[in-house]
């Protein structure tokens, strides 16, 4: 999606949280449209169960109708603002299964073969996505990538990070912080 | 920028900061326009990442599941008019977008699936402008967007627009700077869809639980309505989104748009009954 696509996607989905917030039920409907599959993905990769998957999704989109009144567009933008409900309601059933975060990598993107109803087009510009995403994956270095992938998909802290890698805290800040400014630097290069 | 802002930034869009220190970033986020596109830009780089997942549709009733919850649970929301949402925030996204992009922000485009005009009546859109104790208002003929959401997009360009260069404002407002220290301010206003910014700077500190409220007054019907509370905070300026009812029966191109101050702390107040702070209740 193009950086204008994605602003005006942003404010229109900003505008629907506000009607959620109050009471609107097509709203709501049109912003579980929009994000159900990303975020059921996203607990599919962290959660690994479908049925897991399957109750944070909920967990989340209730979360969502009770706190879209609150959503501040200062903060964040719409889709980071249901990631990170995502993100803690997957992070709470891990911690309440008491299983030990697992490592979860970009690379096992490839590994499954998961339908999606879209168009011709909306797949030819995905694939042109991923393939950026991919390629842009491709340039950061291992240490950062891995570090990217715990803090993005295991639901572990950056402390647990630091345990698991054997690194001072520091330093996996330090990698985070590398890791994310590459995968950016990269992503907004105009194509030559 | 120092390279520990930037670590913090990092560490905000992965939600990796405490409460503590989240709370102290975005204070430095409202303040500071560079972090803020930057922040804005990793947020994009790692939507990107989540979007990269191969995506698995949610299973079909599982909508249903959730409504079904909702509705067990179900407590009425307020349906009362409130202003929803704080605009300043989106005007930054605009700058972010301006920035990335290379280009001026521009007005607006016309939809294909735009209204058509009715017989005999061109569809405006009302800048009004407002000071302390008066208010001018322009129709400027103008086709917006049926559909509800690219008619929030043009009209927030537009408020969007006029918040930037505020010396492209029409007429009287040309010559009534925002920097007034009374208090001034203006309204976009769509009559057809009922939807509205308005943009104040200035206001004078509210006395401790009172509350500004937008009001507008047709002159053609001389209906009045209430169109909620401006949240405010401890705040003396914003841009702000409003919306009418439907079928509010305010839809003329004559639209007086006045604040009040006002004891009263939901929107039911059915007239003012404080003190006019800005604008006026007649053209």
């Amino acid at each position: 999606m193009s950086s204008t696509a994605q602003q005006e996607a942003a404010i229109e989905e900003a505008f629907l949280l506000a009607q959620v917030g109050v009471g609107d039920y097509e709203a709501f409907r049109k912003i579980y449209d929009r994000y159900s599959t990303p975020l059921y993905s996203l607990g599919l990769r962290m959660l690994k169960q479908p049925p897991e998957a399957e109750e944070a999704l909920q967990d989340t989109f209730l979360k969502i109708w009770n706190n879209a009144a609150k959503y501040d567009a200062r903060k964040s933008r719409p889709f980071t603002w249901v990631v990170t409900i995502m993100r803690r309601t997957c992070i709470d059933r891990i911690r309440k299964m008491n299983r030990v975060p697992e490592v979860v990598t970009f690379e096992s993107a490839d590994d499954q073969d998961w339908a999606t109803p879209e168009t011709v087009r909306q797949t030819a510009v995905r694939h042109e996505t991923i393939d950026q995403v991919e390629q842009a994956l491709k340039e950061v270095p291992d240490k950062q990538k891995r570090a990217l992938e715990l803090a993005l998909f295991s639901g572990m802290t950056h402390s647990e990070i630091a345990q698991a890698m054997e690194q001072p805290l520091g330093t996996v800040k330090s990698w985070l912080k590398r890791g994310l400014f590459q995968l950016r630097n990269t992503l907004t290069k105009p194509a030559v | 920028m120092n390279t520990n802002t930037e670590e913090l930034a990092s560490l905000y869009v992965l939600d990796e900061l405490n409460s503590e220190e989240r709370q102290a970033f975005e204070k430095l986020l409202e303040s500071d326009t560079h972090l803020l596109l930057l922040v804005r830009e990793l947020e994009v780089t790692l939507e990107d990442q989540i979007r990269n997942l191969p995506q698995q549709p949610a299973p079909t009733q599982l909508f249903s599941s959730i409504k079904e919850r909702i509705n067990s649970d179900f407590t009425p929301k307020s349906v009362e008019p409130v202003i929803t949402i704080r605009w300043s925030t989106f005007a930054s996204w605009g700058i972010a977008a301006a920035l990335l992009l290379g280009v001026g922000l521009t007005l607006l485009v016309t939809s294909p699936e735009s209204n058509p005009a009715a017989p005999g009546h061109q569809p405006v859109v009302l800048i009004v402008g407002m000071d302390s104790n008066s208010a001018f208002v322009e129709a400027v003929p103008t086709v917006m967007a049926v559909d509800e959401s690219e008619n929030f997009l043009q009209l927030a360009e537009m408020a969007e627009t006029y918040w930037q260069h505020p010396e492209q404002l029409p007429g009287y407002i040309n010559q009534s700077p925002l920097a007034n220290t009374l208090g001034s301010g203006y309204a976009v206003f769509d009559p057809q869809s009922k939807h509205g910014f308005i943009a104040i700077q200035n206001l004078p500190l509210r006395e401790k639980g009172k509350n500004y409220f937008l009001w507008l007054r047709d002159s053609g019907s001389n209906v009045l309505e209430c169109a909620g509370i401006i949240p405010l905070q401890d705040r003396q300026q914003g841009l702000y989104f409003f919306e009418l009812d439907e079928d509010s029966p305010i839809s003329s191109d004559q639209v007086a748009f006045f604040i009040t101050e006002e004891a009263a702390a939901d929107s039911k107040l059915s007239k003012p009954l404080g003190e006019l702070v800005l604008g006026s209740d007649h053209i």
